[in-house]
């Protein structure tokens, strides 16, 4: 830390020096450089996160399910909870095939029939996963009900795998909960999917 | 050959053999050595100008190929970017999109392949980015991993999105420069495309609501090519055979007065804060906001101008920071009229989140037009900046996946 010049009281002196500012050019210069470096930083990281959830959002599109959820299992250990339900939502989101043979349930019961592999928490990843990317899809209808319910039973087994996040992962159930309670109750002003169709 | 002599002035012809005058010889000489010298000359520049061409023709290679034009691609180098199209081969363009750029390609090798009726869609577009040009690289990958995702879906035969047909397609790659402005001749190149077996029917890509995008889409209309703007607002781009799929931006503030009229009516004072950029997006915005703020929010006659940043991924320090201090602090806005590229929103969300220049408790609200939130949609901390600075946005959107996700419909 750079120290100030003394503060000079020179004797037959009409002015009297008690004060000087001080002003480190290399002090200011380090300063900004940390500042704007960590800016950046935080703005590159951002970005890395965006550019992972972007690319999971598009392979999930184009139907590699096992891969996503292997990804995102992966990231159970290394991101915070309330990051990691982000990401999942956000991958969610993805456009899904339309069935039209299978019902939503159906549909995510034969997806998970088809790819579990008996290793946690893999398979439970895989389980939220099948169940929110169905609930998601804008023609699901009242089915969501189900889905939600069952998608609310997998974070809850996830909990012990989510280290630090007892209080995002159980905003995340209450949310859930809540929504799954609105379908179930006016399942009459929900458009079925074969209405939709 | 020796000319015969003469002598005498009488006129008689008497030859006295074959000896020319030292002074016609050089002459002789002389001309010979300049027929040699003109032919050398000729020799000379004619393999000097084969050699400049050989090396204009190796300059005009892209990186990897051998021609510049074969029946599956027409790709040659213009200031340093590979410039035109490709179907069939494999050309990444740049290290970060050559992956997906393989799918796509992939894709139209086994298209061609399958033996069933097909025509081609030309993306056109930058394909090559950074953090200064006109569409980051960020936002071309996921361009094209959205083009992958709609290719596979309607070549699926058993899933045909489409319905029933058999009809498949190819994606003609096309790339229009990092600053959008090698248009010309990639749509000369494109509109041979359109005769044949498998026609060239549309094109799309293009980009957003700026003077090259109309100018190309101009182009297009006048070779009779149908063009797609995928993300077009502006009220002024039209063109004979130019189709939006967004609403427009007179649509989109339309829905916007509707809803803070209707829902919004403690929003007393309002801001504008405007781009200064000069392109038909921001001048059809701000017309309409200057019509609409003062219908809806009388107080809202104040703005400011800011001059935007090419992409969001950079940090520009200090962009909002005025713009910061006069709406939270001096005018104490209520509803701020973002008009600007959405790019600059999380920017100046988080300018006004973090503000220290005044106390302030009340919450304000964001208006915004967008064809999708970006940042918002997948920026955790962004949204929680914008929770506890008590933050809010209402965005007339083309899409809002977020309560169709859940299956709300307003």
């Amino acid at each position: 830390v750079p120290v100030p010049p003394p503060i000079t009281r020179a004797s037959g002196k009409k002015k009297v020096v008690i004060a000087r500012y001080v002003h480190n050019d290399r002090l200011i210069d380090a300063l900004m450089t940390q500042a704007f470096s960590t800016l950046n930083r935080l703005q590159e990281r951002s970005a890395r996160f965006r550019e992972f959830d972007a690319a999971l959002y598009y392979r999930l599109a184009n139907d590699e399910l096992e891969a996503v959820a292997r990804e995102l299992t992966d990231a159970l250990k290394i991101t915070t909870s309330t990051r990691w339900l982000f990401r999942l939502t956000a991958v969610s989101r993805a456009p899904r095939r339309i069935s039209n043979t299978l019902a939503p349930e159906q549909a995510a019961k034969q997806r998970l029939t088809d790819s579990v592999t008996g290793t946690e928490p893999f398979d439970t990843v895989m389980n939220v996963l099948v169940r929110l990317w169905i609930a998601s899809d804008p023609l699901c209808g009242s089915e969501r009900a189900a889905l939600y319910r069952q998608f609310k039973g997998g974070l809850e087994m996830l909990k012990e795998h989510l280290g630090d996040g007892d209080s995002a992962l159980q905003a995340a159930v209450d949310h859930y909960e809540e929504l799954a309670h609105r379908w179930t109750r006016t399942p009459h002003l929900r458009p079925t999917l074969e209405e939709r169709q | 050959v020796t000319a015969p002599t003469f002598s005498g002035a009488s006129g008689n012809l008497v030859p006295k053999g074959p000896e020319i005058p030292p002074q016609r010889r050089r002459r002789w000489h002389m001309v010979l050595s300049l027929v040699i010298l003109l032919v050398l000359s000729v020799a000379g520049y004619g393999v000097y100008a084969l050699i400049k061409w050989h090396q204009e023709q190796e300059a005009r290679l892209c990186p990897g190929l051998t021609e510049t034009d074969r029946p599956e691609y027409s790709l040659s180098m213009v200031n340093g970017e590979c410039i035109g199209w490709t179907i069939e081969q494999d050309y990444g363009f740049s290290p970060a999109i050559s992956d997906i750029t393989s799918k796509i390609i992939k894709q139209n090798q086994q298209v061609a392949q399958r033996g069933t009726r097909y025509a081609r869609i030309a993306v056109l577009m930058p394909m090559t980015g950074n953090d200064t040009t006109v569409m980051p690289e960020s936002t071309i990958i996921n361009a094209l991993r959205g083009v992958y995702t709609a290719q596979s879906r309607a070549n699926d035969p058993d899933n045909h999105t489409l319905g029933s047909t058999s009809l498949a397609f190819q994606v003609v790659l096309a790339n229009g420069g990092k600053a959008a402005d090698q248009w010309r001749p990639v749509i000369d190149q494109l509109a041979k495309l359109t005769g044949g077996d498998h026609p060239l029917v549309a094109v799309t890509g293009l980009g957003s609501s700026v003077p090259n995008t109309k100018s190309a889409a101009d182009a297009l209309s006048e070779r009779g090519i149908p063009v797609i703007g995928a993300v077009l607002t502006a009220t002024d781009m039209v063109s004979k055979t130019l189709f939006h799929v967004s609403p427009s931006n007179e649509q989109y503030m339309a829905a916007l007065r509707a809803y803070v009229d209707k829902h919004r009516g403690d929003l007393a004072s309002g801001f504008l804060l405007r781009d200064s950029k000069d392109d038909n997006y921001l001048n059809t915005l701000i017309r309409r906001h200057h019509e609409r703020i003062r219908i809806s929010v009388p107080a809202g006659e104040q703005h400011l101008a800011y001059t935007s940043s090419r992409d969001a991924g950079i940090a520009v320090p200090n962009l909002f920071k005025l713009a910061a201090d006069k709406i939270l602090c001096t005018e104490k806005t209520d509803i701020l009229f973002f008009s600007g590229r959405s790019r600059d929103l999380a920017s100046l969300i988080n300018e006004l989140a973090n503000h220290t220049g005044c106390v302030r408790d009340k919450p304000i609200v964001i208006a915004v037009v967008t064809t999708g939130l970006g940042a918002l949609d997948t920026d955790s901390q962004l949204v929680e900046n914008m929770r506890s600075a008590k933050i809010s946005v209402i965005n007339a959107s083309s899409t809002d996946y977020r309560s169709w996700a859940v299956g709300m419909t307003v």
